[in-house]
């Protein structure tokens, strides 16, 4: 019974866990409530290697348990989306090393839930959808210690003629306790370039031949350091191969878009951008109008000749547009420009998704006059109505597939760190990139404009005649970004001795066509290992993109089929690890009992609820009157009203009240006299309870009795004063008499003694 | 020549006793802890301070405690000597005092506390209603006495 109590809470917390959305935490960091003794690394290992186009990082952690309870850790990996993605995890205990599986998501969390359910140790690596991460469910018995080997691979894109890949090491440096290793191996099958660790000259790069790199970072007491940046380059055209026993033949060929093949090709696209200005009511605070209209003043004096620019200002549910049609930039029409953004008074809901529309529009525009639509969008980020994420970056990944269409944000003064993020996120992800504007417009936007990349060559095709089974994990026909190259990377069948034409073509500026023919004699071609991956996760990262821009059935049954067959975690994929059954009998289910104390992934202990007995709790009206200010103080203070963000208000019982779709409404604020509906695209405030009766009658009856009391305190001091008068007017002598009388008086009607 | 308009006024004077200061000073007690009590709860709504109202009551039921002392004070004044009187004041006070005791009672739940635990409410008022009674038996003696 004890032993069901505790799968079914172990079922409620891994629920909870895969639906409770939270910001995303730092790089593999382990999530625990507070403890006296928390789970320790003892050390974290790293091994990098780098190729070209390709990264492969195996993160080698040690965890402890120093308590004399069971712990069930999780490690969330909040990896980059269009980057990273585990491709494989090993449990070791002792000397033994325990391999994975990939299963899809369903049924690796009912083999996992099982396996505990049975006393099995297990561990699970899966896509937390909310949370935006994966996480590693893993046990961890008293005074043991559990290391965990993490893969993960992605490919890596050229940009400004380099690779470039990040590794968090700041968190691996403030976790480990006792040592942390890195070793980056560089090895390109074109003569190595440059290789460069900005933010870390103290480390030395050892050059190994034309081809290979190395870089060592051996620290017994961790410090906190700065996250390792490498960026490395390779000289020239790149051809290699890889070839499996089963027959399977995998070739890579990349040529540098400065390649001297392409140079009378090159054609830098003009631009379109697309400028979508936030006009709701927080963009009116912390001067953020006056930066953004700095901004857009700035962005599209930058245009050229043969570039355009679209503007379009929106709030609550109204996108206004500068011109309806994409137009050029000339100094004379800068004028219309200020004067068209000095028109708005920032107020209304944000809905970021709500320029979307228009944006599509110009980017067809743009398309059909041969630019290449960028979408610059302006915010402070913080959307207030539908669509929120992950809806909102969907609506986003959805319009820079379909048009090809990068998208840069400007974080306008941002709140704090969330609302930052959300804009990272739509563009970051999307082609583009984010730039923070703090207290001057003009170096952000510096930055923005030398960010952007325009293709340089389009529709370029590659082809691999004379063989069988070709497929292309790369885009083909592709478009060659500025500072970026010409990739393919394709599987056939075939061996590597086997002699390769590799076929390049593309239409120059005239639109004549060009091409660049390659034969290789099999031996002659380079042996690249980790090609077979980087087929496979250039597959998975088109396809991943494809399901979340258009979640198409066929599409993510070809990912689920991809990933599983290639152990790669995705969020439609998971990968389980289960040890063998330790011999344990009842012993285990009395055990786990214990728990209660160190609940499974860190989630925080159940507790029974209160008793919901109802004894009578008197509240003195006074203190109820302070809870129903405080209600009205927190209603009227709500960010959402400060800021200006409520696009009207109703009252409950209105006829607008009556005309509001409330089944189609989500609830943004709950107040007590105000709720805050996003509904209709609009966010709408509805009051109820207000005016309070009680309040005015208080009020009115306080009013009223102040007047009585003041009327009355002045009637009775002139007739004080009168009497005081009288007294004074009668004379001592009376008042003598009268004393005499009244000891008289007593005398009469008191008896005597 | 008799002074005629002494005369008058000192039989103005002797014509009805004189009014209590006790007893006027028992109403204003009761109006100023009213209008205390009134603009307390003139403060309800969205700048109320339960801090402010609490110190408002409670200065109120201080006042309107005085005024009960005034009006009671003036109603033994009276009793023994025949040529003061307390109008219709020492009563208004009285009244004033007591409807905004309990109205400031009520407001601080004074008033439930009280009525919860009456066995202690009846000692105490029986403790001070003897205290009361044995001075003013003492306020009549040294009154004999001189």
């Amino acid at each position: 019974m004890k032993a069901a109590w505790f799968v079914f809470a172990i079922g409620l917390v891994v629920v909870a866990l895969l639906s409770a959305p939270g910001p995303a935490a730092a790089f593999c960091v382990i999530v625990e409530p507070p403890t006296p003794l928390p789970t320790q690394v003892n050390g974290t290992q790293v091994e990098i290697q780098l190729t070209e186009g390709f990264a492969r990082v195996v993160i080698i952690k040690e965890f402890y348990n120093p308590s004399d309870q069971p712990k069930q850790g999780q490690i969330a990996f909040p990896l980059e989306k269009g980057h990273e993605l585990i491709t494989d995890l090993r449990l070791k205990i002792g000397n033994v090393t325990y391999g994975s599986s990939t299963q899809n998501r369903t049924d690796a969390l009912n083999a996992f839930l099982e396996a505990i359910a049975k006393g099995q140790d297990a561990a699970l690596v899966q896509y937390d959808a909310p949370r935006d991460v994966y996480w590693i469910a893993v046990t961890i018995p008293p005074k043991e210690a559990r290391t965990t080997i993490t893969t993960l691979e992605m490919p890596l894109t050229k940009t400004d003629g380099f690779y470039d890949y990040g590794y968090r090491l700041s968190i691996d440096a403030r976790d480990s306790v006792s040592y942390l290793r890195v070793h980056v191996h560089v090895e390109t099958t074109a003569p190595l370039g440059d290789v460069l660790l900005p933010g870390h000259s103290d480390l030395s790069v050892v050059r190994n031949g034309l081809h290979m790199a190395d870089a060592f970072l051996n620290q017994t007491r961790p410090t906190p350091a700065s996250d390792l940046q490498i960026r490395f380059r390779a000289a020239g055209a790149s051809l290699s191969q890889f070839a499996e026993v089963n027959g399977d033949r995998y070739v890579r060929f990349s040529l540098d878009a400065t390649d001297p093949a392409f140079a009378s090709s090159i054609r830098p696209t003009p631009r379109a951008l697309l400028i979508l200005l936030d006009g709701s009511g927080s963009m009116g605070f912390l001067d953020r109008w006056a930066l953004a209209k700095d901004a857009v003043r700035r962005i599209a004096s930058d245009l050229g000749p043969g570039e355009s620019y679209g503007v379009a200002v929106f709030h609550g549910a109204t996108v206004t547009t500068f011109s309806p049609t994409l137009q050029r930039w000339t100094p004379a029409t800068e004028g219309d420009l200020v004067r068209f953004l000095d028109s708005f008074r920032p107020h209304g809901s944000t809905g970021l998704a709500t320029p979307l529309a228009q944006a599509d529009s110009w980017a067809i525009d743009a398309r059909e006059m041969g630019q290449q639509p960028i979408v610059v969008l302006i915010s402070d980020g913080r959307p207030t109505r539908s669509p929120l994420d992950p809806d909102l970056e969907t609506a986003y990944s959805r319009i820079s597939y379909d048009r090809e269409m990068p998208i840069f944000a400007m974080a306008v003064q941002p709140a704090d760190h969330a609302d930052e993020t959300v804009l990272h996120n739509l563009s970051h992800y999307h082609g583009g990139d984010l730039m923070t504007i703090f207290g001057e417009a003009s170096s952000p936007v510096a930055d923005l404009l030398a960010a952007i990349r325009v293709p340089v060559l389009q529709g370029v095709q590659g082809e691999i005649p004379n063989v069988a089974n070709l497929t292309f994990a790369s885009a083909n026909p592709q478009v060659v970004w500025q500072g970026g190259e010409a990739v393919m990377i394709a599987k056939m069948y075939g061996t590597t001795n086997d002699s390769l034409d590799v076929r390049m073509t593309w239409p120059d500026a005239s639109g004549a066509t060009r091409a660049l023919a390659i034969r290789s004699a099999g031996p002659d071609i380079p042996i690249q290992p980790l090609l077979i991956r980087q087929w496979v996760l250039t597959r998975v990262h088109a396809l991943l993109e494809a399901a979340h821009a258009r979640a198409d059935p066929g599409v993510i049954a070809e990912l689920t089929t991809l990933a599983t067959e290639n152990r790669v975690a995705t969020p439609y994929t998971s990968l389980l690890v289960l040890l063998p059954q330790p011999d344990q009998g009842g012993d285990r289910s009395a055990a786990d009992t214990s728990l209660p104390g160190s609940p499974l992934f860190g989630a925080p202990a159940l507790s029974s609820p209160a008793s919901s007995g109802g004894s009578f709790v008197f509240v003195p009206p006074l203190v109820a009157e302070a809870r129903k200010a405080d209600a009205l103080r927190r209603d009227v203070g709500n960010l959402l009203v400060v800021q200006d963000e409520v696009d009207r208000y109703v009252t409950v019982g209105s006829p607008e009240y009556a005309r509001l779709d409330l089944s189609t409404a989500t609830a943004r604020y709950e107040g007590t006299y105000l709720r805050i509906l996003d509904v209709g695209g609009e966010l709408v405030g509805v009051q109820r309870g207000l005016p309070d009766s009680s309040q005015l009658l208080a009020s009115g009856i306080g009013f009223a009795g102040m007047i009585f009391a003041v009327a009355g305190l002045a009637s009775v001091s002139r007739r004080g004063s009168r009497s005081r008068r009288d007294e004074e007017v009668v004379g001592p002598h009376t008042q003598v008499r009268s004393v005499a009388e009244s000891t008289a008086t007593v005398e009469r009607t008191e008896p005597p003694d | 020549m008799p002074d005629l308009g002494a005369h008058d006024l000192g039989n103005l004077r002797s014509d009805g006793p004189t009014l209590s200061a006790t007893a006027l000073r028992s109403t204003k007690a009761g109006l100023v802890a009213l209008c205390i009590v009134s603009f307390a709860l003139a403060t309800f709504g969205p700048w109320f301070n339960l801090l402010l109202a609490y110190g408002l009551m409670v200065a109120s039921m201080a006042v309107a405690v005085a005024g009960i002392w005034w009006a009671d004070r003036a109603a033994h004044e009276t009793h023994r000597d025949r040529t003061l009187t307390n109008g219709i004041y020492a009563r208004s006070g009285a009244a004033l005092s007591v409807a905004t005791l309990l109205l400031s009672m009520y407001y601080t739940g004074l008033l439930v506390l009280f009525l919860v635990f009456w066995p202690v409410l009846f000692v105490v008022l029986l403790i001070v209603w003897t205290l009361h009674r044995s001075l003013v038996d003492a306020g009549t003696a040294s009154g004999l006495r001189a």
